[in-house]
């Protein structure tokens, strides 16, 4: 590899981990919106990169961003696609002052979902290629069972599982088909399961405690039957059309009981990471890109042979360890942050951002849909039951395109 | 207020804006464009327009229509999340949104009517 090149590469590389810094940290700015514009402005910046150095800017900034994401959803309580469910378990954690314990174990998974997935890489590309034909006539069938799993598994009432199950699948339908609403997702997550939480907070007069730097006590076996199982239910659905993230983690948060949350948040961590990684081999494989930072690599690169596959594996491997370091020493900052701040004062705030930020990127119905979705949270927060089962926002309206 | 009564009152705000929502979607509609008539002020804005397909191309990832109507010629780029039958010269309605690249205005379907 000429020197320049590989001088270029590096640089992209780093520009990418500094642009997932930013997509990771602020709720709202998702990785497609980047890679969408990096896509827009390809003519522009092709005049000075290579098409692969903006291919591996895209994927530096996307696992970067899968790295840093856990930090807004366990300190804010403002989650991104597919750590939805980390919000209560790392929410849970920040109570006991042990928030940058939590991202601690987001990390732990999403590193050694790199190093899985890498290991795994000479499994997975056959596994995929033939598997992925066998599976997919039966996904729909996989998560009606998975949902109704969830559902029966409610402690507290089995009807009012079924209701919020429902109730969100139809939210879910509704704004995800509304002809005016550009980024539907953003105002639907945000107020399922950001506002509502930080508004219930605000109504319990919930206090922060003072955070400390602890490290939890991990069972290897422990963390490395979670971690397989992130990598099954990640492995599953996340080659399929429409799917990703958030239905991986129902599928394996539904097949353990009783999760603790150390555990659960190792699992959550592992699974984005693990879609991603998985998402750079499906590309390979079948010829299928399953997220819009791989659309966007697609159409970079238009060919995408071994060799981009095992230069991306390096470079996620690569970026892994460095987006590791940074989520750490910037989780250490909000450690100190959250010591000082009113948390009343902070939480006002944050819901404020997200209201803001609804606002400027879906406009007055994105604001609406914001609204209705945080009503939604509140009553299942007050009915008691899992939040779980508001994910039925994205795994109904799935379930009856793949039905219908 | 007791929990019971902001239970109530939660659960049947979520049903009425549930419903409000349901209604909004399906009584909104995209607003209808010639080709030529879009402009970068409509970057981002959710469009409908109705051509015919006069060619397409497809990578791993999507499909690329040129749409034309009578006024001119779009790229419509549509994710493949399902197989899709083209027909050179077929006619077909899109919604979705109005983006720009390479210099040129482009459409992202959300929606494909044939």
């Amino acid at each position: 590899m000429p020197r320049k090149l590989l001088f270029e590469i590096l640089i992209a590389i780093f520009l990418g981990i500094f642009a997932g810094i930013f997509t990771g940290l602020i709720p709202g700015v998702h990785i497609n919106l980047v890679g969408v514009l990096v896509l827009s402005s390809s003519l522009f910046l092709l005049n000075y990169f290579s098409p692969l150095s903006l291919a591996l800017f895209i994927v530096a900034m996307s696992i970067t961003h899968t790295f840093l994401d856990s930090i807004p959803s366990i300190f804010l309580g403002a989650p991104d696609s597919g750590l939805e469910l980390s919000v209560l378990p790392g929410h849970k954690l920040l109570l006991q002052g042990r928030g940058y314990e939590a991202v601690f174990l987001t990390v732990v998974g999403s590193f050694f979902a790199v190093v899985v997935c890498l290991s795994l890489t000479p499994i997975l590309i056959p596994l995929i290629k033939y598997g992925y034909p066998v599976i997919e006539p039966y996904i729909v069938y996989i998560l009606i069972f998975f949902s109704a799993v969830l559902i029966l598994r409610e402690v507290k009432s089995r009807f009012w599982a079924l209701v919020v199950y429902l109730l969100s699948g139809v939210l879910g339908i509704v704004t995800l088909t509304m002809p005016y609403l550009k980024q539907p997702l953003f105002p639907m997550l945000s107020g399922l399961f950001g506002t509502s939480i930080l508004i219930v907070s605000l109504m319990q007069k919930t206090k922060i405690p003072e955070q400390r730097i602890t490290y939890p006590k991990l069972k290897v076996e422990e963390v490395l039957s979670y971690l397989g199982l992130g990598t099954f239910a990640s492995l599953l659905v996340g080659t399929m059309p429409g799917m990703g993230s958030s239905q991986a983690a129902i599928i394996s948060s539904s097949v353990k009981k009783n999760n603790k949350p150390e555990n659960f948040l190792i699992m959550l961590g592992s699974i984005n990471t693990i879609v991603m990684v998985v998402s750079f081999i499906a590309l390979y494989t079948i010829d299928k890109a399953r997220n819009g930072s791989v659309v966007v690599i697609s159409k970079i690169l238009g060919e995408f042979n071994f060799g981009y596959l095992v230069l991306f594996l390096i470079t996620s491997l690569f970026v892994a360890g460095i987006a590791s370091f940074l989520a750490l020493k910037i989780s250490k900052v909000f450690c100190k942050f959250m010591g000082r701040v009113n948390y009343k004062s902070l939480c006002m705030g944050v819901i404020s951002l997200i209201i803001v930020l609804v606002f400027i990127l879906t406009g007055p119905l994105g604001l609406l849909v914001l609204i209705v979705s945080s009503i939604l949270g509140i009553t299942t927060s007050l009915l008691g039951i899992g939040k779980n089962h508001l994910m039925g926002c994205l795994l109904l309206p799935v379930i009856l395109f793949f039905l219908l | 207020m007791k929990e019971s009564q902001l239970l109530k009152v939660s659960l049947i705000f979520s049903l009425i804006g549930i419903l409000i929502l349901f209604y909004l979607t399906y009584t909104l509609e995209a607003k209808r464009y010639d080709i030529n008539s879009l402009t970068k002020d409509n970057i981002d804005d959710i469009v409908k327009v109705k051509g015919i397909i006069e060619s397409y191309g497809e990578t791993p990832g999507l499909y690329l229509i040129d749409l034309k109507d009578d006024t001119g010629r779009i790229t419509v780029v549509v994710f493949k999340d399902e197989e899709i039958e083209l027909i050179e010269g077929l006619e077909i309605e899109i919604i979705g949104q109005v983006t720009e690249y390479q210099n040129k205005l482009e459409i992202i379907a959300k929606e494909i009517v044939i």
